[in-house]
């Protein structure tokens, strides 16, 4: 009895070998395919590359060891190898004198002798084949390859993906600061301020919670931009409202209102810094732009790092009149956009066009237009429109002393709480162009440049939307407006 | 035969032992082939039936030697042998045997004669041509080896067959046998029409010269060892399984079977193959053993539904595919 044990045990453990290499590879040939299947959704699909990595390699990971437990759940026993033996023409003599293995009556013994002869006599017979499903097998391989490849092929869906991807790590980091600022200036003790203020406070912890909520719902790039670009606008209102709290405030007061400022001012500065990282290109578009016009435009190298702290407003303003100190020799008035204008306003002399002011100014002739900010600015002026295109060409932050012929819009707004008369006109091209019928120091109201008003407009437009003002049918033809004036 | 021999291990109270008892087997097959040419399946069947104590339904058409077979069998097992001739006429008491008054000195009194069923092989000829009341008088018989008339049960000789023949084509004026009757029957043998050889060696037999006649080579008490002897072959527990699911698969969704097998069949099943394999001098059931006995033990169990009958499905054809 003890050479069937052994044979059958010999026979047993080949089987099973057979059938853990066949439970492997077809496991392994299902984690490839289903891998292979994640890999070509992707393609149509726009999920981030990592998850569908990840996706795709874990079930060929785990179908290895998902195959080896099937292996071993499928494994047969001494009974099976028995019947595996008696197929080879043993006539069940083998099963049955296993079987009976613990009985001592005489047929059993001449049964289970008569099994051994036999298997001793035709056991070379007996032969376990080795089984390799070479066919899975291949499948497994080539399904692999194609996946590698599909993975590595270029697909809008990818780049989707990508971009999904980089505007949620974008906006869950503008989340962070914006959740920074609100804490700042929920700290602001509010016992020394006035109605007034506190509500003007108050608006501007609603205007950035509002972004915080437009942060989280950025799906794409172009959203996070957009978000952005309020969010940034926010931020210099904010600086300058926080500025304007601080006068007559206890020091403890003034110091949180500053501290709360300097988050603003920092956040907006870190902001342009990766802007201008991030696009290192347009750093360098910024640079050609001003150097295609004109040999002082040179210099202007310098202006298109203005051009990206021109991304607020104000401060665009202040690059482009920095161009104006050199173009106008202003002196002081480079040093201020509103006086640079003023200035030429003031000079009544020449034109302000960039490249000519200067001259111009010099000269004392002219009409007393003042574009003086001219193109030299226009990569702030683009800048302005807070993308990373800063200083990249177009300037939409000319600005173009009254012209009497133009025409004039005038717009009041409440929203800084302070009146405020903006002139100007909207072009096709992007330029705001506005102008004043009263130049010089005591000209009224005060100069806004286009991509503020149209920053504030849009503001109060998708503040409008959040808060249901306007039949919801429409949220699509204003932001598509608003989109549009953007470009 | 696989020739193969086995050490002199005799059962108790065996006279015999498995090498000579398997020997024997070989000399009853040798002598039954002096005397019936081809129908070699029908006699190994017809055999097994014997050895592990079964009646047996044969069907064919007239003349095929089903009668020759059945007297030979019981002349090579020197076993006694009563032929009734089933007829719609024909009463229980006819075969069972019944109380007859006798007169004597003491005055009278019933005694009984025995029918012609007290045998140890008993023809029932066309036993589809008695009535189902004079058939259902063989039940007793063939279930239980008795026979009961009036208050008194008589035990029939031991070892005791029924070997019944049935025409299959001529149905006018039968009567089908019932099921349960048909269910007492081990095996239902379809006796074949010889081929021309053998009927050459057939008409050789009967009408040429230097005939032998079959000798008895084995005891009705040495059948009965034999019997024993079969009963302890072990059976390994997947060979069981097939038979046990060739019954099952009877009972399973089938549009051409109106009634499945009894667990009869399945008993029947394993008993004959544990004669097939004793026979092929083995000491197991095989696989081929269950494959071999299976259609002659299940194909008179199995009722066919109207489909089979009407597409012209015959039992053995099912029992195929199960």
């Amino acid at each position: 009895m003890k050479f069937i044990y052994q044979f059958i045990d010999k026979i047993r453990i080949k089987l099973n070998r057979n059938i853990m290499r066949k439970s492997v590879v077809a496991s392994l040939m299902v984690g490839v395919l289903l891998g292979l299947l994640v890999v070509t959704i992707s393609l149509f699909v726009p999920i981030y590359e990592r998850a569908v990595l990840i996706a795709a390699i874990i079930p060929p990971v785990l179908s290895v060891p998902v195959g080896i437990f099937m292996g071993i759940r499928k494994r047969v026993d001494d009974k099976f190898a028995a019947v595996y033996i008696d197929s080879f023409g043993f006539k069940e003599k083998i099963i049955t004198a296993l079987e009976n293995e613990k009985y001592k009556d005489p047929v059993i013994l001449m049964q289970r002798e008569d099994a051994e002869a036999h298997l001793r006599a035709e056991g070379f017979k007996v032969q376990v084949k080795y089984e390799m499903p070479w066919l899975k097998l291949g499948i497994c391989f080539v399904a692999a390859i194609l996946a590698v490849f599909l993975f590595l092929l270029p697909t809008n869906a990818k780049k989707v993906a990508a971009d999904k991807r980089e505007a949620k790590v974008e906006a869950k980091q503008a989340e962070e600061e914006v959740k920074e600022m609100l804490e700042a200036l929920e700290e602001i003790d509010q016992s020394e301020l006035s109605e007034a203020e506190l509500a003007e406070l108050q608006q501007m912890m609603e205007s950035l919670e509002m972004s915080q909520q437009d942060f989280e719902q950025a799906s794409s790039m172009e959203d996070f931009e957009k978000a952005k670009n309020k969010y940034d606008y926010k931020l210099g209102e904010a600086s300058e409202k926080l500025n304007s709290l601080a006068s007559g405030k206890s020091e403890n007061v003034q110091k949180q209102l500053k501290s709360a400022e300097e988050i603003a001012n920092n956040q907006n500065e870190t902001q342009k810094q990766m802007a201008s990282n991030q696009n290192g290109e347009q750093g360098q578009n910024g640079q050609n732009g001003q150097q295609g016009q004109s040999g002082e435009q040179g210099q202007n190298g310098e202006q298109g790092q203005n051009g990206e702290q021109g991304q607020s407003g104000e401060q665009g303003q202040n690059g482009e009149q920095g161009q104006n100190g050199q173009q106008g020799q202003n002196g002081e008035q480079g040093q201020s956009g509103e006086q640079g204008q003023s200035g030429e306003g003031q000079s009544g002399e020449g034109e302000g066009k960039g490249q000519s002011g200067e001259g111009q100014g010099q000269s004392g002739e002219g009409e007393g237009q003042g574009q003086g900010q001219g193109e030299g600015q226009s990569g702030e002026g683009e800048s302005q429109s807070g993308q990373s295109e800063s200083g990249g060409g177009g300037g939409s932050g000319q600005s173009q002393d009254g012209n009497s012929s133009m025409t004039s819009m005038e717009h009041n707004h409440d929203y800084v709480s302070v009146n405020q008369n903006i002139s100007g006109e909207y072009s096709e091209n992007s330029t705001s162009q506005y102008s004043h019928e009263q130049n010089g120091l005591t000209w009224e109201g005060t100069q806004v440049p286009y991509n503020t008003v149209v920053n504030e407009y849009s503001e109060q437009a998708y503040d409008g939307i959040d808060k249901g003002k306007y039949p919801g049918t429409m949220s699509d033809v204003i932001k598509q407006y608003f989109s549009g004036l953007s470009e | 035969m696989a020739g193969i021999t086995f050490d002199a291990i005799k059962m108790e109270d065996s006279t015999v032992d498995y090498n000579q008892a398997i020997g024997v087997i070989n000399q009853v097959r040798t002598e039954i082939h002096k005397e019936i040419i081809g129908q070699e399946k029908t006699v190994e069947s017809l055999l097994m039936a014997l050895l592990t104590g079964g009646n047996v339904l044969l069907e064919g058409m007239p003349g095929l030697g089903k009668t020759r077979l059945v007297q030979t069998i019981s002349h090579v097992f020197e076993m006694s042998f009563k032929r009734i001739q089933f007829t719609p006429d024909l009463m229980p008491a006819d075969i069972t045997g019944t109380n007859i008054m006798v007169r004597n000195e003491q005055g009278s009194s019933f005694k009984f004669e025995a029918g012609p069923i007290f045998a140890n092989v008993v023809l029932a000829d066309e036993i589809n041509r008695a009535t189902p009341k004079t058939q259902s008088a063989l039940l007793e018989a063939m279930q239980e080896h008795t026979v009961t008339v009036g208050d008194v049960t008589y035990a029939l000789p031991d070892p005791f067959f029924v070997i019944a023949t049935q025409n299959p084509i001529e149905q006018e004026g039968t009567y089908p046998l019932p099921e349960a009757q048909l269910d007492r029957f081990a095996m239902k043998l379809l006796v074949e029409y010889p081929t021309k050889e053998e009927l050459a060696a057939i008409v050789n037999l009967t009408e040429g010269f230097g005939v032998q006649p079959a000798q008895p080579v084995i005891t009705p008490q040495l059948l009965v060892e034999i019997r024993q002897m079969i009963q302890q072959i072990p059976i390994a527990e997947p060979v069981m399984d097939r038979a046990l699911t060739l019954v099952m698969n009877t009972h399973a969704e089938n549009k051409y079977i109106r009634e499945g097998a009894s667990p009869r069949a399945a008993q029947y099943i394993v008993r004959c193959a544990k004669a097939r394999s004793f026979m092929m001098g083995r000491l197991n059931v095989a696989f081929e053993d269950i494959d071999y006995v299976a259609p002659a033990v299940l194909r008179h169990r199995i009722i066919t539904s109207f489909d089979a009958v009407a597409e012209g499905v015959t039992p053995d054809q099912i029992i195929a595919q199960l």
